[in-house]
């Protein structure tokens, strides 16, 4: 029979799809369970009207060979009967779910009672009560009937067989009971019982254990679950769109839900499936290995001979077909290495052609040459400098005084200049601004050489230029952000010295009080004479210096100014810094003892940073010495000169930095300190390696840390 | 320093000169001696506990800090009041201070006028205490010198018995009572009985 094809059919008239299901627990367990599943195709389909057949495995053969079922639902064991035996073939597996899992592959596990010592191997099931669903079960008895045999019990015979029905839970409990020694039951059962409560995996000892990344407990190989099959009375056309709308179908919708299964997937391999039914003699295998060649022979002797007749006749002709088929690959393949040949040689020049290209007209570098003379007359110049500049190249090329007419003026003499020594070196690198087409200043970065002829005569400068213009603007921010983020980590350092310098300005003011008020007293009571007065007002007006001489310091240090380079010297810039420090010394009783050069030690540096550096270091020693007890709470600052280079030391007598973090102090944002954001040593560090020298910190031969920075000495100053 | 020998005095111990010269400046003009020392150290070589005084002092101060030297002077049974000056932030020392038993300490920056005041306070203070140990030490030297007899007929007097009582409690007569009575009365230097229970009470509880 031919089915309709799909297009024919009409709502009216709807074709009827007949689905046969093994209903292995009953009608209407299995109406109950895959309705839904044939309703979703009978909603995705107009035009044909599928039935749900629920039938057990002989009604299900009866139907298939008088050809009145188009689809079935069965087991793997069953469908691969089928396959055999009436042309059933697959279209989807099913995505079961497990104890939870969606999966599609399942075994068996066969089981005892975790304290039955005196079963231990399969073998040991000889002669004891073994419990199954059925004998005719997939999952629930060929699976594990298998394994059993492999093992040496070779016959139904020599186990009392318990036959105890689905669902398969009656097995685990009869075993658990001790109404069965051991049984067997389809992967996942126990999780699912245990998962619920029902039973306890402690109490379960796995026979024949095969450990893989299958999540359940697994006594057998694993095979594919349940197929979806076709029949060959199927509509050609619905069998394929009917695997697409499975293959389509979501974990979430409702006949997942109701068969409790999370989908389908493309269909699985089921040679696994024939080897076992073959190895059991079932249907469709039951006569498998029973039949003797002798009896063969006897029965079908005619179409031997016919087969054997054909076989040779097939032989000879292959031998041939092969001879022919090898000579014409031989050829085939020697044209296809030539042409093979060809393509990768034209591909390779295209690529070089196509880089070359690239490199001319993506490269920032505009290449250029011109004549060996301070004006440098352009007589080449690549195209790229339209894209880069603005400018045609025959700008360039039609005026000798270009190029050096558009320098910026406070350039112009500089790169006059390096072009005698270019002529002297053959080869330069020189930064400049020069004015592009439209208006604005480029840096260019101008990498230039001389080219020789005989006798050593300059012919010819060529060079390219890369703009630069981006590098410097983002040196210059960066350069600012620095400043900005010395000055905030000043306004910090200010911050947690706050306290120390309020009681530097309360004393010179409670001193004027007091002498204000003392006069205010003394003319109240007439004993006031000029005298006196004029001592008392010069004591006010020392200390109202005293208090704005803090407050200058202060503002001098928190101050945000543009860095200025000073020749100054570093014994100065340290007396200066431990002034400011002092408050903080006094409150925190840590005396700081200068060990400074005899001679002043001259250094080009902006003084605001070198102070802010050696303030930073010095108020983390003293946080440090801190918890010390006075007398053991001592800072040293030395300075000397080593080889042109100024070394500053600063020794303090603290705890020191625990060794695991020694290298991780100059980080940004490292801290061992509450408040505070741990910026200070890691813009100390940037702050000396801005001016050319370095800073470290290293133990202290008995306690504390050791910081040294080093500056390079004043060139200029003796 | 031109202070006679018994006038209370005030000592200004400072480690800042503008501020010490400052507080003389400013004591001196409510007429009020006033000595200054750069350091506790000074302070007590040449410290003698024989006159009145208070002593006022920073709580910052290198070497011997304002809390050591009022600790010092506590072990030493030294009583002279103490103000001490604190600086912002010094919260948790003039806790410490006011446990150890300074009389008064006062914040910088402080009125003027409110350290005179406690000044003077201090000044009053100490004056009384020593007039009043004074008056102990009479006392306690008349009690060492009492009969077995007197200190019989004192301590019943002081239990508040009447002479005829304790004379019959004796085996005495009410006029020899008396007669011990006076005589208790004028070894103690005392005017009244309540004043002799007050003294007699004092002595023995500073013992």
């Amino acid at each position: 029979m031919i089915g309709p094809s799909h297009s024919a059919a009409s709502q009216e008239n709807p074709i009827p799809i007949h689905i046969g299901v093994l209903a292995y627990r009953g009608n209407d367990q299995t109406l109950q369970s895959w309705s839904p599943t044939v309703d979703y195709l009978n909603r995705t389909f107009s035009g044909y009207h599928f039935d749900l057949l629920p039938m057990d495995i002989p009604t299900m053969n009866r139907a298939a060979a008088a050809n009145t079922l188009h689809f079935t639902l069965t087991n793997p064991g069953h469908y691969v009967e089928l396959e055999t035996r009436y042309g059933a073939s697959r279209i989807a597996t099913l995505k079961n779910i497990q104890g939870g899992a969606p999966l599609t592959q399942y075994g068996a596990v066969i089981f005892t009672r975790a304290d039955r010592n005196d079963i231990q191997t399969l073998d040991d099931l000889r002669g004891r009560r073994y419990a199954t669903v059925d004998t005719s079960a997939f999952g629930g008895f060929q699976m594990a009937w298998r394994e059993i045999k492999r093992h040496g019990i070779t016959s139904l015979n020599d186990v009392q067989l318990v036959s105890l029905g689905y669902p398969q839970d009656h097995v685990v409990r009869a075993v658990l009971n001790n109404r069965a020694d051991a049984g067997t039951v389809r992967t996942g059962v126990l999780e699912s019982m245990s998962m619920w409560g029902q039973i306890d995996l402690q109490d379960i000892k796995v026979l024949n254990p095969v450990t893989n990344d299958f999540p359940f407990l697994l006594s057998t190989q694993l095979y594919p679950e349940w197929p979806f099959a076709q029949l060959p009375n199927a509509p050609a056309d619905l069998s394929e769109k009917i695997a697409i709308a499975l293959l389509s179908m979501s974990p979430d919708s409702e006949a997942a839900k109701a068969g409790q299964y999370a989908g389908w997937t493309i269909p699985l391999d089921y040679s696994a499936v024939h080897a076992l039914l073959r190895e059991l003699q079932a249907p469709p295998y039951e006569d498998f290995g029973k039949i003797t060649v002798s009896a063969l022979a006897k029965q079908y002797w005619p179409w031997l001979v016919a087969i054997g007749i054909g076989f040779i006749i097939g032989c000879s002709l292959l031998v041939y077909a092969h001879h022919l088929n090898r000579r014409l690959q031989q050829s085939s393949r020697f044209l296809e290495a030539e042409i093979q040949e060809h393509k990768l040689i034209k591909q390779r020049l295209l690529a070089l052609n196509g880089r070359l290209q690239h490199l001319l007209t993506a490269t920032p570098a505009m290449i250029y040459s011109c004549a060996p003379d301070r004006n440098c007359p352009t007589t080449f110049i690549s195209d790229n400098v339209r894209a880069q500049l603005g400018y045609e190249p025959s700008e360039f090329l039609n005026d000798r005084q270009f190029w050096i007419e558009h320098i910026h003026p406070d350039d112009k003499m500089l790169v006059q200049k390096s072009m005698d020594t270019l002529l002297r070196q053959g080869a330069h690198h020189r930064e400049y601004r020069f004015r592009a087409k439209d208006g604005d200043y480029r840096w260019l970065n101008d990498d230039v050489r001389l080219v020789r002829g005989e006798n050593n005569v300059p012919i010819e400068v060529v060079g390219y230029w890369v703009d630069i213009t981006d590098k410097i603007k983002a040196q210059e921010l960066a350069r600012r952000h620095e400043n900005e983020l010395a000055h905030c980590l000043r306004l910090t350092t200010m911050g947690e010295m706050a306290t120390a310098l309020a009681h530097d300005i309360n004393q010179p003011l409670s001193a004027v009080r007091n002498y204000v008020q003392g006069c205010v007293l003394r003319l109240r009571a007439g004993q006031l004479d000029s005298q006196q007065l004029l001592h008392a007002l010069e004591e006010v007006i020392g200390q109202t210096e005293r208090a704005a001489a803090v407050v200058r310091h202060v503002r001098q240090f928190v101050g945000k100014e543009k860095p200025v380079l000073v020749t100054t010297d570093i014994n100065e810039l340290i007396r200066q810094a431990v002034h400011l420090l002092l408050p903080e010394a006094r409150s925190a009783d840590i005396p700081v003892h200068l060990h400074l050069h005899e001679h002043p030690l001259p250094v080009t540096v902006n003084p605001t940073q070198i102070q802010q550096v050696i303030i930073n270091i010095a108020h983390n020693a003293f946080e440090a010495m801190a918890p010390l007890r006075k007398g053991d709470r001592i800072l040293d600052v030395d300075t000397r000169l080593d080889d042109n280079t100024v070394h500053v030391t600063l020794r303090d007598t603290g705890p020191g930095v625990p060794r695991e973090l020694l290298d991780d102090i100059f980080t940004a944002f490292y801290t061992t300190k509450s408040t505070g954001m741990g910026m200070g040593l890691s813009i100390s560090r940037s702050i000396i390696e801005s001016h050319e020298g370095r800073l470290w910190a290293e133990y202290n031969q008995s306690r504390g840390m050791v910081f040294t920075f080093t500056l390079p000495l004043a060139r200029d100053n003796p | 320093m031109t202070t006679t020998s018994n006038q209370a005095i005030t000592y200004v111990i400072d480690d800042d000169k503008a501020v010490r010269e400052s507080l003389r400046w400013l004591i001196e003009s409510v007429g009020l001696p006033v000595e200054t020392y750069g350091s506790a150290r000074d302070f007590l070589n040449s410290f003698s506990n024989d006159r009145p005084g208070c002593i006022v002092l920073d709580v910052r101060m290198p070497e011997i800090s304002g809390l050591e030297l009022q600790e010092h002077l506590k072990a030493h049974d030294i009583q002279t009041p103490i103000i001490i000056i604190t600086g912002h932030g010094d919260v948790p020392m003039a806790v410490r201070a006011l446990k150890n038993g300074a009389v008064d300490f006062i914040e910088k920056p402080f009125n003027d006028q409110a350290l005179l005041d406690r000044i003077q306070h201090a000044l009053q203070h100490d004056t009384e205490t020593r007039n009043k140990q004074a008056l102990l030490g009479v006392a306690k030297d008349g009690l060492a010198h009492l009969t077995k007899r007197e200190h019989e007929v004192l301590n019943r007097v002081i239990a508040g018995e009447s002479s005829k009582r304790i004379a019959a409690d004796l085996g005495l007569s009410t006029k020899t009572v008396e007669a011990h009575r006076a005589k208790i009365m004028q070894k103690l230097q005392v005017k009244s009985v309540a004043e002799l229970v007050r003294v007699t009470v004092a002595c023995r509880e500073s013992t």
